[in-house]
């Protein structure tokens, strides 16, 4: 958990402001610096919640989009990366609530036998990890990810999914319990 | 010794989030129970795990090139964004229509009909714009039916409110909508005659989209007292 937020503490320090308002000013040469700093993080979290690349790509093109239209609203209360986050937080919900039928888990386990590199050391342990987030409840799954993986804090969580700080809380010791469990 | 923790407190403990007295309590417990400095075992295993996967996944090709093509036809129609980066706040609700409605359409049919008349490179039968008059098969995308459901109640809509709005902005609404309508049926010309081509799905999509888009600004505009 300390280590996923000195890896967001990382990311946030290095985020260079002066592009952000360049973008607000309309100027896509620095929308698209920004893009290119930030879309692995964003693709991460979407490949993880939607369990599918086809999709995770198309969620992150919406983020991206999303995010253009969206920059006047940006006032730099948080980290431009949170402020992503949040938007493809959303979308992948979104995406969700209109399209129930797809049957996600089995699509996940299969991106996860075919993905390519997605761990940094002991692959297979850290493949079975993988697995096993697959196929948390969604709820539990969103929380695991933004906080252990992603290292943000319970009151960002919060305040990205709509939700109580003592829920994703909850949520999170669902989640640690059912991945103990299925590991 | 204190009874067993539980799953909360060991959590809690594991992120930091006891004071000093329960933690303390906590270590002196943990120092004499075996089951739950193995439970806290499994949740620190996780933890480290989750920690160590990587937290950023590079897509399998560059998304930039689509993104970029869609800011053009999508990204530019939140207006209040628009007006916080051109920092003006003085405009009319006409001419905020006017100038949303001109990039809509300007964006979403430059995009659409470059991409029917590139397209017509293959598919000759779109090179030439169809005429306002002639008969377009319309080939269905996903969603069409919600599209243009939504397309005839805002239009509805839209006819009940026009003898109250502006004349000019009416006049504005009524010119950008014939170009927006113009597109969709060009590219409904190029899609019937190549029904496989995504990109032209996704240009009918997108057009219908901003028509959409368009017409509700339109039926949300003040209207004469």
């Amino acid at each position: 958990m300390l280590a996923a937020q000195a890896k967001l503490e990382a990311v946030s320090e290095a985020q260079p402001a002066s592009l952000v308002e360049r973008a607000q000013r309309g100027e896509r040469g620095a929308f698209e610096s920004l893009y290119r700093e930030h879309v692995g993080r964003v693709h991460a979290l979407c490949l993880r919640m939607s369990g599918d690349r086809g999709r995770a790509e198309e969620l992150t093109q919406d983020v991206f989009v999303r995010a253009w239209s969206r920059l006047g609203s940006f006032r730099g209360d948080a980290a431009f990366g949170t402020w992503l986050h949040r938007i493809a937080v959303n979308a992948v919900l979104q995406k969700r609530r209109s399209d129930r039928r797809r049957e996600q888990r089995v699509e996940t386990r299969e991106m996860l036998e075919h993905e390519a590199p997605v761990t940094r050391e002991r692959p297979a342990e850290r493949m079975d990890l993988e697995r096993a987030i697959a196929g948390l409840p969604e709820g539990a799954k969103a929380v695991f990810l933004l906080h252990d993986v992603h290292g943000y804090k319970h009151h960002e969580i919060a305040d990205m999914l709509g939700i109580a700080v003592g829920t994703t809380k909850a949520q999170l010791h669902r989640a640690r319990r059912l991945l103990r469990e299925a590991l | 010794m204190m009874m067993h923790p539980g799953e909360t407190r060991l959590n809690d403990y594991l992120d930091e989030g006891l004071d000093d007295d329960a933690e303390a309590a906590l270590v002196e417990h943990l120092s004499e129970c075996a089951s739950c400095r193995a439970e806290l075992a499994q949740l620190r295993g996780i933890v480290d795990a989750a920690a160590g996967l990587f937290d950023a996944i590079e897509p399998r090709h560059d998304l930039w090139p689509a993104i970029d093509a869609r800011i053009d036809t999508e990204g530019i129609v939140d207006l209040d964004a628009w007006r916080a980066r051109s920092g003006s706040r003085l405009w009319s609700h006409r001419y905020q229509l006017a100038a949303a409605a001109t990039l809509l359409v300007l964006a979403a049919s430059t995009g659409t009909l470059l991409l029917v008349r590139d397209s017509g490179r293959s598919a000759p039968v779109a090179a030439t714009p169809a005429p306002e008059s002639s008969p377009v098969r319309l080939v269905s995308v996903p969603g069409q039916a919600d599209y243009l459901a939504a397309i005839r109640e805002l239009d509805a809509l839209l006819r009940s409110r026009a003898s109250q709005m502006d004349p000019q902005t009416a006049e504005v609404v009524r010119e950008n909508m014939a170009i927006i309508d113009q597109a969709i049926r060009e590219t409904h010309a190029a899609l019937a005659a190549d029904p496989a081509n995504g990109d032209l799905n996704r240009a009918v999509t997108t057009a219908y989209k901003t028509k959409i888009k368009l017409l509700r600004r339109a039926v949300e505009l003040p209207v004469r007292t």
